[in-house]
């Protein structure tokens, strides 16, 4: 049966998909409003969740999307044009359809008014056009109302002997598709063994459902010749409780899913118009009036790939990550073996500098897998820019630029939340209004930029506007009242604007709905810190802001540089190490409140001592014994001190929240060649 | 070259926890319904656990725990079980019992609460043994000097007194966010 064992989670997942993709087209479009292929791009993804709603007896959910799919039918058509107030009912309807879907697990429930209300919008757009022809019919019939032909189900049980003598049921059934939409189903059930499998028996039999608009006579003419021995019945097709009994519209039920499917497989079949499907079954049923164009490459594409749980994707990460731990300690025994043997030593290193080129390669694939576009979430915010500006009644637009830039799937997930905070802040005290920007000389759609590209193994995102920009004498002023810029001191403007990020510092007077209360750059801040990301700020006044966030890759695997304190060891993202060396004792400064300070080329950069830090005993106390590395941090530069350094490689970062323990100080944990754990040194943590 | 630790050696539990028709383990508790207890010594006293909350036990890879700098002396520090980073926290200093010198002896258990894990250090291993509920008297009997605040009952096997230890409220997310926070004091001062 088409509508077995597809999963309820499938189709919830699925059909969230085909949701963003057509929040994003409805908002092209809006740009975009000549262009029917999104259009119709749209029709095609309601119509596969209309589908898989009947699938799943989500009657409900099937029959909004029908009333979804009429409204779009009529703009297809070119009855309809694009207006505000489709583009607004249509993304309401995204959002009514997405409460739909999360209803499914039966944890939320629709809100029904919600849903009536989005219902009467429709509605009134469909009557425009179409007068009374669709109107709300409530809790009436599912997703099989056709306007038009009549639709009758077919019954057709033919003899199983009939193939023996001479008959063939497809003759039948390839008349019945001459007389108008044919969509019969296939019910197997009768089928033996292929032992006992008689090629000239017939175990199957039909049932459909016919449209036509041909009187009843017709189809029973043709089915004339077809009486004798055979059981076969022509009934209106309705899915109307109080005219059929029980079992009968079971079976309906059954065959309106087979429509919405056997209309999917069409559309494949369709797709791939080069194959060959005259052979499958479904081919003498393609309904000569349906006409959904096909974007084949989309298609196509999706048919090529599969859906895999990002829980499996971990464990296999955690596999690879295992396999470069064994190669790290594999590269010790190696170099132990040349020692003994050379000769040996020597092939033993040659296979192995292979097989660790296989497992590197291995590696980058799992991590490219990993990797998804940032467009993902850039759409998203798309919709709220539009909303905003629908709202406000000042006109944003937001420009996306590298949007097919990858980043780590773990890594996407989590920018949402703070990309949405940027954006919002800079709609609301970014953006001027209308007669504020006439003022000072701008045109009217102001703008925000999204942009996205690689910079040096990193990912940077900026979220600019071309708004009012900062007000740097407002936040020096608001900096002295709280006591973050002491008296007397001078910090440059770009110091100052990072004062933005302390908790709880707001110039704002007023407090909007949206922004302003004062949460919230700090908790962009450490999202992004979180993220093992940094989060910069440049504004100029009058011309506009633009924040800067610096992304790594990826979060499962970094190159870290191996210290030695005592007997622990500890790892340092490489990328913060700026240049390691041995002080001259003359270079380390006690300065104010006990502060040491080293002396590297003239600069002063404050010293922290590693075993200090984390309590527990080093070999030095003296920094010119030990090794100072130094820590870029932000902006800020500091001095650690450790013992020794003992290696620079790529190591696998393992989560320890996961396991019940937040340890103060480190971001995370990596496991050694020697099978130990070691903690990866949080470098925020290292310069507060 | 560094010495590698001792490999970890495990025998995994929950084969016997919810296989039902695992062979091996077809003890006579399987067949009964109440909740099985693994149990095991502390010092003088023995101390249960639901033994679905028992993954495995591993010999204490000794060497092989590396220290955590920062957290209170009862966590050890953490491990690699395969892969994954486990904490261990010794239960003797945690109830504040005598220390004892970890040897190749030492057991840890592994348990699992809400899919996170944790080894608990313990002394050995005693028994795994059937539970009638009826069987689990109140703490007002419990003489241990131990902290009664994780301790969910005690019940009399064979004679011998078994402390029921509450493994959820040990390793609830109060208790340790209170842990991390007593150890940010800590630094503080």
């Amino acid at each position: 049966m088409p509508g077995d064992g597809v999963p309820l989670q499938e189709f919830v997942e699925e059909s969230f998909e085909l949701l963003r993709g057509m929040e994003e087209t409805i908002l092209e479009w809006d740009s975009r409003p000549g262009d029917r292929t999104l259009v119709d791009s749209l029709f095609r993804a309601i119509h596969t969740i209309k589908g898989g709603a009947g699938v799943v007896m989500r009657l409900d959910l099937s029959d909004y999307a029908h009333r979804l799919e009429g409204l779009l039918e009529q703009v297809r058509s070119g009855h309809l044009a694009c207006s505000k107030e489709l583009i607004s009912t249509l993304l309401d309807a995204i959002d009514c359809l997405g409460m739909f879907l999360t209803s499914i697990d039966g944890v939320e429930k629709v809100d029904s008014s919600r849903i009536e209300s989005s219902l009467q919008s429709i509605g009134s757009l469909d009557v425009q056009v179409s007068g009374d022809l669709v109107t709300p019919t409530k809790g009436a019939t599912a997703a099989t109302t056709v306007v038009g032909p009549t639709p009758y189900l077919v019954t057709l049980k033919f003899d199983p002997g009939m193939p023996e003598k001479g008959g063939d049921p497809l003759l039948l059934l390839e008349e019945l598709a001459q007389l108008g939409e044919w969509i019969p189903i296939v019910h197997p059930g009768g089928l033996p063994d292929l032992e006992d499998f008689d090629p000239q028996r017939l175990y199957v039999w039909w049932s459909g459902k016919l449209s036509t608009s041909q009187p009843l006579s017709k189809i029973e003419e043709a089915t004339m010749f077809f009486r004798n021995g055979n059981d076969l019945s022509v009934t209106p097709f309705d899915l109307t409780p109080e005219q059929t009994d029980d079992a009968e519209r079971a079976h309906q039920t059954q065959i309106a899913r087979a429509v919405q499917w056997v209309d999917e497989d069409v559309r494949v079949s369709r797709s791939n118009a080069d194959d060959d499907v005259s052979s499958l079954p479904t081919d003498f049923t393609r309904p000569a009036a349906m006409d959904i164009p096909v974007a084949a490459a989309s298609e196509s594409s999706a048919g090529r790939s599969i859906r895999v749980n990002i829980d499996r994707l971990e464990r296999l990460q955690n596999l690879i990550g295992e396999a470069v731990i064994h190669q790290s300690r594999l590269t010790q025994l190696c170099e132990e073996a040349h020692e003994l043997d050379s000769v040996f030593g020597a092939s033993l290193a040659e296979y192995f500098e292979e097989s660790s080129r296989s497992v590197r390669d291995l590696q980058d694939e799992i991590q490219a897998v990993r990797m998804v576009q940032v467009d993902s979430i850039f759409s998203r915010l798309r919709r709220v820019v539009r909303d905003y500006s629908v709202e406000s009644n000042k006109e944003i637009q937001l420009q996306i630029e590298g949007g097919d830039t990858e980043l780590d799937k773990t890594v996407t997930d989590q920018l949402h939340g703070p990309l949405l905070h940027l954006i919002r802040n800079a709609m609301d005290h970014g953006i001027e209004n209308e007669t504020e920007r006439r003022l000072s000389g701008k045109e009217t759609p102001g703008t925000i930029w999204l942009r996205a590209f690689h910079r040096g193994g990193h990912v940077i995102i900026e979220v600019q506007d071309d708004g009012k920009g900062m007000d740097i004498e407002k936040i020096r002023a608001k900096g002295l009242e709280r006591g973050l810029v002491e008296k007397g001191e001078e910090p440059s403007d770009h110091q100052l604007l990072q004062l933005v990020f302390q908790p709880g510092f707001t110039t704002m007077e007023a407090v909007t709905g949206i922004s302003g209360r004062g949460v919230g750059m700090d908790t962009v801040k450490r999202d992004i810190e979180a993220l093992l990301g940094s989060i910069d700020i440049f504004s100029q006044p009058g011309r506009g802001t633009r924040l800067r966030l610096r992304l790594p890759l990826t979060l499962a695997i970094i190159d870290g540089m191996i210290v030695r304190v005592g007997s622990s060891y500890f790892i340092l993202p490489l990328l913060a190490v700026m240049e390691a060396l041995r002080p001259k004792a003359v270079d380390v400064r006690v300065m104010k409140r006990d502060n040491e300070l080293v002396e590297i080329r003239g600069e002063f950069l404050p010293l922290v001592r590693l075993h200090e830090k984390l309590g527990i005993d080093g070999d030095f106390t003296d920094p010119a014994d030990a090794v100072l590395l130094v820590l870029q941090h932000m902006d800020s530069k500091h001095c650690l001190m450790v013992d020794e350094i003992i290696d620079q490689r790529p190591v696998v970062i393992k989560n320890m929240d996961d396991n019940f323990i937040q340890v103060p100080g480190m971001t995370g944990a990596s496991i050694m060649g020697d099978g130990k754990v070691s903690f990866i040194l949080d470098i925020a943590a290292i310069a507060a | 070259m560094t010495q590698r630790p001792n490999p970890i050696r495990s025998a995994r539990l929950s084969m016997a926890a919810s296989d039902d028709d695992s062979d091996e383990f077809d003890l006579d508790f399987t067949s009964r319904s109440g909740p099985q207890l693994i149990t095991f010594m502390l010092g003088e006293e023995e101390y249960g656990v639901d033994i679905l909350r028992a993954r495995e036990l591993i010999t204490y890879p000794v060497g092989g725990v590396t220290p955590v700098p920062g957290l209170p002396v009862f966590v050890v520090g953490v491990i690699n079980l395969r892969g994954i980073v486990i904490p261990v926290m010794d239960l003797r200093i945690r109830f504040r019992l005598a220390q004892a010198e970890y040897d190749l002896y030492t057991v840890i258990i592994i348990v699992e609460v809400e899919g996170k894990q944790i080894g608990l250090v313990i002394d050995s291993v005693s028994d795994v043994v059937h539970l009638d509920e009826d069987q689990v008297q109140s703490m007002e009997h419990l003489t241990a000097n131990v902290d009664t605040e994780f301790i969910g009952g005690v019940v009399n096997i064979k004679d011998e007194m078994v402390i029921l230890l509450d493994v959820e409220h040990l390793l609830s997310a109060r208790e340790l966010r209170a842990l991390v926070d007593r150890t940010e004091d800590s630094e503080k001062v």
